[in-house]
């Protein structure tokens, strides 16, 4: 027996959300970034179970092709929050916005 | 891309949530216990040198939250990059046979782009650790 | 595998890599544009050389056709006018330029090849290649404080519309199991009143929308016109736009027009982001955000084409990007040329411009005439050709309330003409002194621009074929 697919889809919606409130409601950027990372994998999840339900390969491929590019993604993201952090001294989106706690 | 027909290849899954259930409340249970018991047996005369980190007897001083130098994070970055790659090649190496030479040419243009973002990273001095040099 | 109908992807790649080697090379400007004008020149030539290259790459997960070539060609197109503009790169630091290059030609690789993805696999890649390069781009802008805050805003709302994207694709996937779009062209009409088939596809459309500056994805496109250098800017506002265009025309075309909820949905995103779009405008006194916030207008408006999906919607859109592609990058033209030393501009700094230059004020107000849709520009041919269609499809309201915007819209172009023309110059400000090149560029992109409009016959025939490669 196989995991039904509408379970699949409920965990990959639970997870999609999750991460979007992360994104949404911290003011570090490195955990907008992590919120990130966490809707990606959501949409991983729901293409390995729609392989699953399917039984289809085009969904795994998916999947491993996200892997890559979600680390890709953060290491962007990282990389323009050093960027950001060198030149304003913050990580926090609020104050790189409303120029508030600038240091100098 | 093919089906997957052997459905023998994919693992089973039977749902056995009594089991799960009665192991998640022994584990509670047993836990809420022991808490509630170290509490409520448990003497309380707090001072500031109980409360302090334990160093070894050596008194702390600063803060504990120290800043990572930035190396840190490149370093991180760049392994990043480089350590999820191998999803592919792993890949392609269980694929290795079937393929042929032309999946064997893919691999090494893919290999190649890679090995030029490490000269460009090394290039560019995001390699380089400690202080630097003139 | 037939590599020669891939040579313009080929060509492009070929360029990046040259530029990589550069980026590692000692710092010399003038080299890198050089370099980079002969090469983007052979990739331009290899587009229109291939328009009527036809085929499938990649286990069919690769479609190139006249609907992708001819996109490929107005992409590179736009890709080398931009390149031509940036002799005088003083938005960017001096040894970032071959990085600046490099990412250019990435990024338009990436749209190249998200015009021709007809796999979920491929489209997704290609919209993250782009959009990851376009991302560093805007970061790249030099001084304090101008790229950060913006680039950081279009890294996070970009990076989450991807997101939403993909999980829509994972939505479709899930109910239909259809990768292929020609397969998923096949099976949607029918699930199409399943909800999670229409939720997929609104998903889906997110992403596009976020890079199409539509209303409620548009946040980024002011600070980010503002913060990043003009040539990105002129990038981002046409060869973009361009690719997102050709793959809204591909989604939208899945539906096979079944679903009216979805031609609802888009038709209210159209009108709420023209009118957004335009009446915002008015108020801008910088002279880059009112050309994102035109921008915004002007995705309502393809819009309008799109969601007709219907022969001449499609052709009519796919005029639009072309129109877009001219009228816009002609706008940014004179802006670099104005603000050479790389800073943003106030309108009120156009004063006197017909004095100090008069061929960029004559580009200028053609361009902004264009984009008003006054005729005889290629503007009014684009505006009327989507009108028509929508008129056919029998969308009375819709074009009734584009006319109103479009008469909004003239208001804020013509205060930016007056501006130009009718104000006198500040003190102490004296001829402009163009870069060399640019008056006969400007004058070149006039006369197409005039040229089309009154005879957009022969454009219209290609583009009309391209539309039914689409179908």
């Amino acid at each position: 027996m196989i995991v039904p697919y509408s379970q699949v889809l409920v965990l990959a919606g639970l997870l999609f959300l999750m991460g979007m409130f992360c994104l949404l409601s911290r003011r570090n950027l490195i955990m907008m970034v992590l919120g990130l990372e966490i809707m990606l994998n959501a949409s991983a999840v729901a293409f390995v179970g729609a392989a699953l339900r399917w039984q289809h390969l085009d969904g795994q491929a998916v999947a491993i092709f996200i892997i890559a590019v979600a680390a890709a993604e953060v290491s962007i993201g990282l990389g323009l929050i050093v960027w950001i952090y060198r030149r304003t001294g913050t990580v926090d989106a609020g104050c790189i916005e409303s120029d508030a706690c600038r240091i100098d | 891309m093919e089906p997957i027909l052997r459905s023998e290849l994919l693992t089973p899954w039977e749902p056995g949530i009594f089991s799960l259930v009665l192991f998640a409340a022994v584990v509670l249970v047993l836990v809420g216990f022991l808490l509630f018991i170290s509490a409520w047996l448990g003497e309380k005369s707090p001072n500031p040198d109980k409360l302090r980190p334990y160093e070894s007897g050596i008194i702390p001083t600063g803060s504990a939250r120290l800043r990572y130098p930035v190396p840190f994070f490149l370093v991180a970055i760049f392994f990043l990059i480089f350590d999820v790659e191998g999803a592919y090649i792993f890949s392609w190496a269980v694929a290795c046979e079937r393929i042929g030479w032309a999946g064997w040419m893919q691999m090494s243009f893919f290999i190649a782009v890679l090995l030029l973002g490490l000269v460009y990273i090394w290039q560019k001095g995001g390699l380089e650790w400690g202080p630097k040099k003139d | 595998m037939n590599w020669m109908i891939f040579s313009p992807e080929i060509c492009c790649l070929a360029t990046a890599l040259v530029f990589l080697f550069l980026s590692m090379a000692p710092v010399d400007s003038r080299r890198d544009y050089i370099v980079a004008i002969a090469l983007t020149g052979v990739a331009v030539c290899a587009s229109l050389a291939g328009i009527h290259a036809q085929g499938e790459l990649f286990h069919g997960t690769y479609r190139i056709d006249l609907f992708s070539q001819v996109f490929k060609s107005m992409l590179l197109m736009g890709l080398f006018l931009v390149v031509v503009i940036s002799s005088g790169l003083n938005g960017i630091e001096r040894r970032y330029h071959p990085e600046f290059y490099m990412l250019l030609t990435i990024c338009t690789l990436a749209l190249m090849m998200l015009v021709s993805a007809v796999h979920i696999l491929t489209l997704y890649v290609a919209l993250e290649l782009s959009s990851y390069s376009l991302y560093i781009l805007v970061f790249l802008r030099k001084g304090r404080d101008q790229g950060t805050s913006s680039g950081m805003k279009f890294f996070l709302i970009g990076a989450s519309a991807s997101a939403t994207m993909l999980f829509g694709l994972a939505l479709l996937y899930g109910a239909t199991n259809a990768a292929y779009f020609r397969v998923l062209i096949e099976v949607i009409p029918g699930v199409i009143h399943q909800p999670e088939v229409i939720l997929g596809l609104a998903l889906a459309l997110c992403g596009f929308f976020f890079k199409m500056a539509v209303f409620p994805f548009h946040f980024w496109a002011p600070d980010v016109y503002e913060g990043a250098a003009h040539q990105v800017a002129a990038y981002i506002s046409t060869a973009s736009k361009v690719a997102v265009i050709a793959v809204l025309l591909r989604m939208a075309a899945l539906t096979g027009g079944a679903s009216t909820h979805l031609v609802h949905f888009l038709a209210i995103l159209a009108i709420i982001s023209m009118t957004v779009g335009n009446l915002t405008a008015i108020a801008q006194k910088d002279l880059k955000r009112l050309l994102a916030f035109s921008s915004i207008a002007h995705a309502g408006y393809v819009l309008v084409g799109i969601l007709c999906i219907s022969p001449q919607g499609n052709t009519s859109a796919i005029f639009y990007a072309l129109t877009v592609l001219l009228l816009k990058f002609t706008c940014f033209l004179v802006v670099v040329q104005v603000a050479f030393d790389g800073e943003n501009i106030e309108i009120d700094r156009l004063a006197g411009l017909h004095r100090r230059s008069p061929i960029m004020a004559l580009a200028l107000m053609t361009a902004l005439f264009g984009l008003a849709g006054i005729p005889p520009t290629i503007g009014f041919t684009g505006k009327l050709l989507i009108f028509t269609a929508a008129m056919e499809k029998g969308y009375f309201a819709l074009v009734l309330i584009a006319m109103f915007n479009v008469v909004i819209s003239l208001y804020y172009y013509l205060l930016v003409v007056r501006a130009a023309y009718l104000l006198e110059p500040a003190e102490g400000e004296g001829a402009l002194a163009p870069m060399p090149g640019a008056g006969i560029l400007a004058g070149t992109l006039v006369a197409a621009i005039v040229a089309i409009g009154i005879y957009p016959t022969p454009i219209l025939e290609l583009i009309r074929a391209a539309a039914m490669a689409l179908g």
